[in-house]
């Protein structure tokens, strides 16, 4: 029962999340949009039954590598977005 | 137990609508930083404690800390507060999500639970006794060499946008000085912990790294230049000792028998000197992201320096 109802809550974060990201117009609300898209497929990749009790560590390990890139990419395009608004561009 | 998942799962969704609704930015940031941290909660609750502590340290923290940043930048470049364009009703998403979500759901139960590779099995060949971490730096080091390589490439990107901006002339007071005295030294303690349990424990070299980049953060915040404003000898060498550390590794592995097949017996000293390596680089990384540049005195004497 458990997984089944993160299940749903990681695939609702990731369509929630990937919608926004194009609905809306701020970049800084896109990139936080975008960061919540990508918690949800975590949350919908770790939720998925694997048929056995426990936690997948292939999945677990897989995930972990999804932070650490997220927060760079993150990281990246909003240095990318304040470099922009500073140079008189639209943010 | 059922009841607190399910209330846990419905704050989430709330607080993502939340976050995602509405114009002010620095309303959404905050949010975020909620967000992360109840996503926490619920890794802890699934039973993956790694991604837990990743979550409520990289997730919540870094990502939080980098939002703060960038906001603080955008406010003195744009004098208003309130955004410019307009926030779209979200409640039509919001509808379209949780039919999309339904459908995956019921689609995903309904396929055959698939096998698990046998982690557990193999456990003994890696080195280590924590399956995650026997994965990400024995079964699968490949691709943690690469997510390595990512942040090196994160942090020469952010290098080449620009220079620092000048920071807010804010001294620390004598609180802030303080706190720092105190704070900094059990990060670092932690950290070192924290990478050493990652052997036969939860943990390892990404929530160490995350754990010493916050002490850095803290440290770049009160320091007037912050440590990543002006270039020192230091700045590369640590941004790049981890994936200096990882590639020397593959390729004297390469030279004796198999790119990153550890020798058997000592697996553990290789994986714990390349999550050392890969903790430091980490951190540095990430402080080069939150400072947000190249340091300043390398780009105005040097132009190109500063840009490579």
């Amino acid at each position: 029962m458990t997984a089944a109802i993160f299940l749903f809550l990681g695939l609702f974060l990731a369509v929630l999340g990937g919608l926004t990201t194009f609905l809306r117009s701020d970049g800084l609300h896109r990139i936080i949009s975008l960061n919540i898209a990508g918690s949800g497929v975590f949350l919908a990749l770790m939720a998925a039954p694997g048929g056995e009790e426990g936690v997948d560590p292939v999945a677990q390990a897989l995930v972990l590598t999804g932070i650490v890139v997220a927060v760079a990419i993150s990281g990246v395009a909003l240095v990318l977005l304040a470099r922009l608004a500073e140079l008189g561009g639209r943010s | 137990m059922v009841v607190l998942d399910a209330l846990l799962a419905l704050v989430l969704a709330g607080v993502a609508v939340a976050t995602l609704n509405g114009l002010r930015r620095f309303r959404a940031v905050v949010l975020f930083v909620v967000f992360g941290l109840l996503l926490a909660l619920i890794w802890a609750r699934l039973g993956a404690v790694d991604l837990a502590l990743a979550e409520a340290a990289i997730g919540a923290g870094v990502t939080g800390a980098l939002l703060m940043a960038a906001l603080d930048r955008l406010r003195r470049t744009e004098s208003s507060r309130a955004v410019a364009g307009s926030a779209p009703s979200l409640w039509p998403v919001v509808l379209v999500a949780l039919a999309a979500a339904t459908v995956g759901m019921v689609a995903v139960l309904s396929l055959e639970p698939a096998g698990r590779p046998p982690v557990a099995f193999h456990l003994g060949a890696s080195g280590v006794d924590h399956p995650v971490t026997a994965v990400l730096l024995a079964f699968r080091a490949w691709d943690t060499l690469l997510e390595v390589a990512v942040l090196v490439a994160a942090g020469v990107a952010v290098r080449a946008v620009g220079v620092v901006p000048s920071p807010p002339s804010t001294e620390a007071g004598p609180l802030q000085a303080g706190l720092l005295r105190l704070v900094v030294p059990v990060l670092v303690v932690l950290a070192v912990y924290l990478l050493w349990r990652g052997s036969h424990a939860p943990g390892g070299a990404f929530q160490a790294g995350a754990l010493l980049a916050a002490a850095g953060v803290l440290v770049q915040l009160t320091r007037v230049p912050g440590p990543m404003d002006r270039p020192a000898l230091w700045q590369r060498p640590a941004e790049t000792i981890g994936l200096a550390v990882f590639t020397a590794a593959a390729l004297i592995t390469a030279a004796l028998d198999v790119p990153l097949a550890w020798p058997e017996g000592w697996s553990k000293l290789w994986i714990l000197t390349i999550e050392a390596g890969a903790a430091i680089s980490i951190a540095v990384l990430l402080m080069r992201l939150f400072a947000g540049g190249a340091p300043v005195a390398a780009a105005t004497s040097d132009p190109g320096k500063g840009r490579s």
